[in-house]
């Protein structure tokens, strides 16, 4: 079971391996697309992304939803994970004139880039960031330290606890009860949705466990949480769990989910 | 924006990250001068220095200047407690030149990783961090190139550090008395310099510089434990400079931040990773010596 977006380990589908319960980079990207181009009436997209498999599946969804809609990709800037300077790849985008910028990138880099994109005054430009850049959205703020910077920003988001904090604090709560010592991380709360998808086919399974008849159980997963933005769902030939996310507003202090939700259809950048 | 404009913006923002790199090489080739040990935890030290620095800011809530008081000095001790508490057992207590080299940079690459994991076992360390700008306030615009406030800051601070190096090492009893161990440390035994204080003295000094490079850096590059790998820069810078050479590792930084940017805008962003290392085979190929370095070479014939 995998809680990271995993593509590269649930694409192609295999028997054993189940994943992706917060979505992969394939919807991420599919998702800041279709709102770029359909909410944010953005033309020219330029789109920022690390040069690995994860990297590869954000740009190569972002990449056909843009086009399928009528859009232009102007800037494909591929950096590696440990890059310390990121002023030439933000130069790119700043040259490519997008009319909003599309960012796969991990939670160091999105900072370098949201820092970057403030200090060379781009802020006009709407940023559009897949969630793994920012775990922690307060952090992440408090990292990039210029309000500005956030003004026109938006993220991804497979949870519904931005527009439902009784949500949040339910999960907050959960944890608290198992371990009353700890602060639950940045990650706790990606856990959920897999714990839920192992009671739900364990519930449907009844007492007869076997490796195989659980295998088996999990494929016909379809269970609909009210802590997720969309279905957990696996398929014979499907082992991505989630693939809807929302879009949310954030300026730093508050967030704010837009109204639509974003299904990725299964075929863009496969 | 057009091509001269990217170029002038990469040269501007290249000199920055430079003097940030040429800092991290000094403290290297300070150490490598005087001791012929090549330093592999200079990166975790400068990934100390920074978080020592967030500790002051935020534990104690002290104000920024403090910092450049107080990290160096608390980084010159860790320095030092190295070169007592585990160099000067590995060498047991000879004197450096004349010890087996290979466990001493053993010993440093243990001091990396021993560094890293003390900082990864503090909770607070689990989040990537960042301390506020050294400047904050409205960038200057130069035509389109954008100069961030902090970023002529962190030039006139690596200035400010090379002066007084430069000054402590020509002008300075201590400092000359440091060159004098680099050059013949059996020479300056005879003399009566406290040759083993001085080498002490020299790990705590290039330890100070990784700390001052480490608060310059963490505004700009983010903290976590694995912040040192930064290190690669430097030695990138060094052998540029001749891995000998003060002034010549300092034009190796610079050198490497703009090429680095060069690298990126007109290549591509994923060669920036491998530009160092590309780089360090070039040098290495075509003029091992470096550029800067003007030790005579002496070969038995």
């Amino acid at each position: 079971m995998l809680n990271a977006a995993g593509d590269n380990a649930v694409f192609p589908a295999t028997r054993y391996m189940f994943g992706s319960f917060q979505g992969t980079q394939r919807v991420y990207g599919s998702a800041l697309a279709e709102f770029a181009v359909k909410s944010l009436k953005a033309k020219r997209v330029a789109v920022i992304v690390h040069d690995d498999d994860y990297g590869k599946a954000n740009l190569a969804a972002a990449k056909a939803v843009i086009e399928r809609l009528g859009g232009e990709v102007v800037a494909q800037e591929r950096i590696p994970p440990n890059i310390s300077d990121i002023t030439a790849p933000v130069l790119n985008l700043r040259a490519s004139k997008p009319d909003a910028i599309l960012s796969g990138a991990y939670p160091a880099p999105a900072v370098l880039l949201a820092q970057k994109y403030g200090e060379f005054g781009m802020t006009n430009i709407p940023l559009l960031q897949s969630t793994q850049g920012m775990p922690t959205p307060s952090v992440y703020a408090k990292n990039v330290g210029n309000p500005d910077a956030l003004k026109n920003l938006y993220h991804t988001w497979s949870f519904s606890d931005i527009a439902n904090e009784a949500i949040r604090a339910r999960m907050v709560g959960m944890y608290k009860k198992s371990f009353p010592d700890r602060e639950p991380g940045p990650f706790m709360v990606t856990g959920v949705p897999s714990a839920l998808a192992v009671i739900d086919t364990l519930q449907r399974m009844g007492r007869d466990l076997t490796r195989e008849k659980f295998v088996d159980a999990m494929e016909k997963l379809n269970l609909t949480a009210d802590v997720m933005t969309g279905p957990l769902q696996f398929a014979p030939g499907r082992r991505d769990a989630l693939r809807s996310v929302v879009v949310v507003k954030f300026d730093g202090k508050t967030q704010k989910a837009m109204p639509d939700i974003y299904t990725w259809n299964g075929k863009d950048g496969n | 924006m057009g091509t001269w404009n990217l170029i002038w913006q990469g040269l501007a923002s290249g000199v920055v990250t430079g003097c940030v790199y040429a800092l991290v090489a000094l403290s290297l080739v300070i150490v490598y001068k005087s001791t012929d040990v090549v330093n592999f935890a200079g990166g975790e030290l400068v990934m100390i220095g920074a978080y020592i620095g967030l500790f002051i800011l935020l534990g104690l809530e002290w104000p920024y200047m403090a910092l450049f008081a107080l990290v160096p000095i608390g980084s010159f001790v860790l320095g030092g407690l190295f070169t007592r508490f585990s160099l000067d057992k590995v060498s047991g207590r000879r004197m450096v030149k004349h010890a087996n080299l290979v466990p001493l940079v053993v010993a440093t690459i243990a001091l990396s990783y021993l560094l890293k994991g003390i900082v990864r076992v503090i909770p607070f360390t689990e989040e990537v961090r960042r301390l506020p700008p050294l400047m904050t306030g409205p960038p200057i615009f130069l035509g389109d190139v954008v100069i961030q406030q902090q970023d002529i800051a962190i030039v006139l601070v690596t200035t400010v550090v090379m002066v007084i190096l430069w000054l402590f090492f020509g002008y300075t009893f201590v400092g000359k008395a440091l060159r004098a161990t680099s050059q013949n440390i059996r020479a300056a035994a005879l003399l009566g310099i406290p040759v083993n204080l001085m080498k002490l003295s020299v790990w705590g000094l290039s330890a100070a510089i990784a700390g001052i490079a480490g608060i310059l850096l963490a505004p700009k590059l983010l903290m976590t434990p694995d912040m040192g790998t930064v290190v690669m820069l430097a030695f990138a810078a060094a052998i540029i400079g001749g891995f000998s050479s003060l002034p010549g590792c300092v034009v190796g930084g610079i050198a490497l931040g703009i090429l680095q940017n060069m690298v990126g805008i007109f290549i591509s962003p994923q060669a920036i990773a491998v530009t160092p290392f590309f780089v360090i085979m070039l040098v290495l190929l075509f003029k091992p010596q470096g550029f800067f370095d003007t030790t005579l070479a002496v070969k038995k014939v």
